[in-house]
């Protein structure tokens, strides 16, 4: 009788431990599944910007200040995952820093974020790169 | 039937069965537990891992974008000797076999210290060191997005080769190969790109181009040539103004005795994207394309009743970069005094330097050598004046100047000679006024029947041609207006030109990438 008791509690035991790791699995999952979400989000719009950014006007023209700087631009892109949960990606196009031979017309920096919903509150992910107008002539 | 007895002792035998079976419930379950932990685990590390090479991959790509960038605004050729094809990697002799430039693989972007920037055309301040803090080397990375990047490797492969499998040992074929390192929170990548360049140097591929605007008022003419297969003999008959409106190219052998002038190639271009860019008035005729900026709104190239143009209206793909004129030399030589030169009192100007405001009176000459520089503050040829080259050389002359360049009615300069001989850079930037040109506001004036056989660069500048003037060559400039009967021929062989003016000509385009 007693073992048959002790085993039921170690069943219980067992079983709401396999509960919590099912759950931690699934939060995991879904983890890693947004921030790979998030990271092709981010890297399908810096390509977008890095073929359009020089010669469509519309992208130079939607412009608000972004963060901690001055005169940069900034666009909110949210979009609607499956799950409906919300992906918000908006970018910083910077000119690089005086003196220096990209510190031109030609040449920005671009600063691509991705906010998405984490366990608790959100998360950020963010990814650098230089974008150039390179052109031929006639 | 069973008796008690039979009973506990079948429940003897069962005793902690239970226990044990629970115990290998467990194991099995904790074991797949585990395995499917250390998988969620894995698959959390991957995600944060990809993302880290993401972000140094496009870092890498930030650097090649900078060494690109670099390449093709700011990096120019040394200007003489081309290139040795017996060196591997191949490599750029410098002016009089001095100086030889070798771009081999790096760690630490070791330009040689023989590389004389201003011996070989670097534009000033751009030396080993500010190339190496500009572009980013291992020793000195650039930091971005909170990682950081560097070229490890800028190397010049070959000149090119044509479909025969031969290297062709010409000086304006560059092959590189640019790899470039990002590294992200300790996860690096490279990218490793070729770029070919076939025809690097010049900027001059059309008639005019305007960066804000083109205007040719009535009877005003461009057409081509080509400079490198036939003479100028002067005053010529015939015509290649193609009047007959056939548009058959083959009427315009003889003009000025060009062997091979053509009613084609005369294009003119803009940066601008607005309305009337390129304006084409009553009778006025474009051999060639009329070509406004990328995106530009319709009404972008305006041709009048009466006026042509005789190739395409479609806007470019992208916008044309005009690197910044070069500097002029430090002011001021001393101006000599006129001499007699068969009978003609002569400006012989021997020495290079920087002479200030020149005024060459009328019926006088300003004599200038081949293969030197010349800065000036205002440079003024009255009317039936010259320039002129010393004769027996040959070789590129460039003039800069900083305020005004004037051709005053019937003036010349370079008269007949190939318009690669002379190469007139303006500084002078007008480009915030948005006043047409006139002959009050423009830097550069041609007054009638002036001649120019040489190139014009006045990127920020205005620039107006009067009314039967002649530009043999051709002509950049923020604003340019050709009037009545002008005549602009554009010289197809500038196309190869080395010019003295940073990028430009054919971008250097990235064809392979890898990583």
């Amino acid at each position: 009788m007693v073992e048959v008791l002790v085993a039921l509690v170690l069943l219980v035991v067992m079983m709401l431990g396999g509960i919590a790791l099912l759950e931690s699995t699934s939060q995991g999952q879904l983890y890693a599944q947004r921030t790979t979400r998030a990271s092709h989000l981010a890297l399908e719009r810096l390509e977008d910007l890095r073929v359009r950014y020089f010669s469509h006007a519309d992208l130079a023209a939607t412009v608000a200040p972004c963060p901690d700087t001055v005169g940069n631009r900034r666009v909110s892109n949210p979009t609607t995952a499956p799950d409906s949960l919300v992906f918000t990606r908006y970018f910083c196009v910077t000119n690089l820093p005086a003196g220096t031979l990209d510190a031109s017309a030609k040449s920005k920096q671009v600063d691509m974020y991705v906010v998405y919903p984490a366990f608790a509150g959100t998360k950020t992910i963010r990814m650098s790169t230089i974008i150039t107008r390179v052109e031929p002539w006639l | 039937m069973k008796t008690p007895g039979r009973h506990r002792e079948s429940a003897r035998k069962e005793g902690g069965m239970a226990l044990v079976t629970v115990l290998l419930l467990m194991l099995v379950m904790l074991t797949a537990g585990m395995v499917t932990m250390n998988w969620v685990t894995y698959t959390a590390l991957e995600s944060n891992q990809r993302i880290k090479e993401q972000q140094a991959f496009l870092l890498a790509e930030a650097g090649l974008d900078n060494a690109l960038l670099w390449l093709n605004t700011s990096y120019k050729q040394p200007f003489s000797g081309g290139l040795d094809i017996t060196q591997s990697p191949v490599r750029f002799n410098g002016a009089n076999g001095a100086n030889a430039l070798t771009l081999l693989p790096i760690l630490s972007f070791n330009h040689p210290a023989n590389y004389n920037a201003c011996a070989d055309g670097l534009p000033n301040g751009m030396d080993a060191a500010t190339v190496s803090a500009n572009l980013g080397t291992q020793a000195a990375p650039r930091a971005l997005g909170g990682g950081t990047y560097q070229i490890i490797s800028l190397r010049l492969l070959t000149a090119r080769v044509n479909c025969s499998g031969t290297v062709t040992p010409r000086d304006r074929d560059e092959m590189w190969e640019i790899k470039a390192e990002g590294t992200y929170q300790g996860v690096t990548k490279q990218v490793t790109v070729l770029a070919n360049r076939p025809s690097p140097s010049s900027p001059f591929v059309g008639a005019l181009f305007g960066d804000k605007q083109v205007t040719l008022n009535s009877n005003a003419r461009t057409g081509s040539f080509d400079s490198s297969t036939g003479t100028y003999a002067g005053g010529g008959g015939g015509d290649d103004d193609d009047e007959d409106g056939d548009d058959d190219d083959n009427d315009n052998n003889a003009k000025k005795g060009w062997s091979n002038e053509k009613s084609s190639g005369g294009s003119v271009g803009s940066n601008g994207i607005v309305a009337s860019s390129i304006l084409v008035n009553g009778n006025a005729k474009v051999n060639g394309n009329a070509t406004p900026g990328p995106a530009a709104v319709n009404g972008a190239v305006v041709v009048n009743k009466g006026a042509k143009v005789t190739g395409s209206l479609l806007p470019a793909v992208a916008p044309k970069v005009l690197p910044a004129s070069p500097a002029p030399a430090a002011c001021c030589s001393a101006l000599p005094a006129t001499t007699l030169v068969n009978g003609v009192p002569t400006y012989v100007l021997t020495q290079e330097g920087n002479y200030g405001n020149v005024t060459v009176d009328s019926n006088d000459v300003l004599q200038l050598d081949p293969n030197k520089s010349y800065s000036f503050s205002n440079l003024t040829v009255n009317s039936n004046a010259k320039i002129q080259f010393a004769s027996g050389t040959t070789g590129t002359t460039v003039v800069t100047v900083t305020g005004r360049f004037i051709l005053d009615s019937n003036a010349t300069a370079n008269e007949g000679g190939r318009p690669e001989r002379l190469e007139v850079n303006i500084t002078a930037d007008t480009s915030g006024d948005t006043a047409a040109p006139t002959a009050s506001n423009s830097s550069v004036l041609f007054n009638s029947n002036a001649l120019f056989f040489g190139t014009i660069y006045a990127p920020k500048a205005k620039m107006r041609i009067d009314s039967k003037a002649e530009l043999h060559g051709a002509a950049i400039a923020d604003r340019v207006t050709a009037d009545s009967n002008a005549r602009l021929y554009y010289d197809r062989s500038l196309v190869n030109k080395n010019s003295n003016i940073g990028g430009g000509g054919d971008l250097l385009v990235p064809f392979f990438t890898s990583n």
